[in-house]
């Protein structure tokens, strides 16, 4: 085991956190609010499509794709996850 | 978290082939190092395994109404938890089962993959890195994290740099400009996702430190 520099962890992670936090604001400034795929789209220079009815989703958090068949999936993953636990 | 989220058709075949062969190949040798070097078949790594896929799979199809919208997909936990070769291959899993939603076309697969496994390996590799700088496992998790993302980040610009958009009137260094602006929002991201590593890493360190047994061994 070794000994941990509480004070010394805190003060990187925070400087980093702060840092980063900082320029991540200053682009978000630069470049204006948009949505995911109107953001990569203006970055690259491709014309933006028609446009897509999005629903507003629960307090602004969307589920990209589909959502049937993203509950499919993510419940048959539960189901081996369980699987394989319960066999352990 | 980073992601190319561009469609089917943004990159020319010849490059989609080219993401695609590098992807297998790495797949490929963290299954054949799972098998033969690593030998772990036991039910802790499958465990770890299964969790990991559907905990990532669940949280990357979410939309973060954050800057305007933004995805966050753990790769840093993957790695920290698993270590590179069993995350390499839950990150391909999971652009797969994504694809399949509609979530990112199928040809991007390979490139994403490819981000995928910079970011895991690069946070597996720094959280162990960072051992000897006798820092907190939070900390570590912390700055593992926003390194795995950052050079996810990077690895990303460079592919859409090599492989050129089709249809594309932007010269190189508007896209690079314009990616680099991207690439700082997303790490706006990941000081969330940064935060949220280190208290599941400190969390499960606490409690079931056998799960970070392979991470926390000395370099």
């Amino acid at each position: 085991m070794y000994e941990i520099d509480r004070k010394k962890s805190m003060l990187l992670f925070g400087f980093l956190v702060l840092a980063v936090a900082g320029l991540s604001l200053i682009a978000y400034h630069v470049s204006g609010h948009m949505g995911i795929e109107e953001r990569f789209n203006s970055a690259v220079g491709i014309e933006p499509g028609p446009e897509e009815e999005e629903s507003s989703g629960i307090f602004g958090f969307n589920i990209e794709g589909n959502p049937l068949y993203y509950a499919v999936i993510l419940v048959v993953l539960i189901i081996l996850c369980l699987i394989i636990y319960i066999k352990k | 978290m980073a992601h190319i989220h561009l469609e089917d058709g943004a990159f020319s075949f010849q490059w989609i082939s080219i993401w695609w062969t590098l992807a297998i190949i790495l797949i490929c040798l963290c299954m054949y190092w799972m098998k033969n070097v690593k030998k772990s078949n036991d039910n802790k790594v499958l465990t770890i395994a299964g969790m990991c896929t559907a905990a990532s799979f669940a949280i990357f199809q979410i939309n973060i109404p954050l800057f305007g919208g933004v995805h966050m997909n753990l790769t840093p936990l993957i790695g920290i938890l698993g270590g590179p070769a069993v995350g390499g291959i839950i990150v391909f899993i999971v652009n797969i089962l994504s694809a399949a939603i509609g979530h990112g076309g199928w040809g991007m697969i390979g490139a994403n993959t490819l981000v995928n496994i910079t970011e895991v390996s690069v946070a597996y590799f720094t959280y162990r890195g960072l051992i000897k700088a006798k820092l907190s496992s939070f900390s570590r998790a912390g700055i593992a994290t926003l390194a795995g993302l950052l050079l996810g980040n990077v690895t990303m610009i460079v592919i859409i740099l090599v492989s050129g958009i089709q249809g594309v009137t932007q010269s190189r260094m508007d896209i690079l400009y314009g990616l680099s602006l991207l690439a700082g929002v997303n790490m706006g991201v990941a000081v969330i996702e940064a935060v949220l590593t280190g208290y599941v890493v400190s969390y499960i360190r606490k409690i079931r430190p056998d799960m970070l047994s392979e991470a926390e061994s000395l370099v």
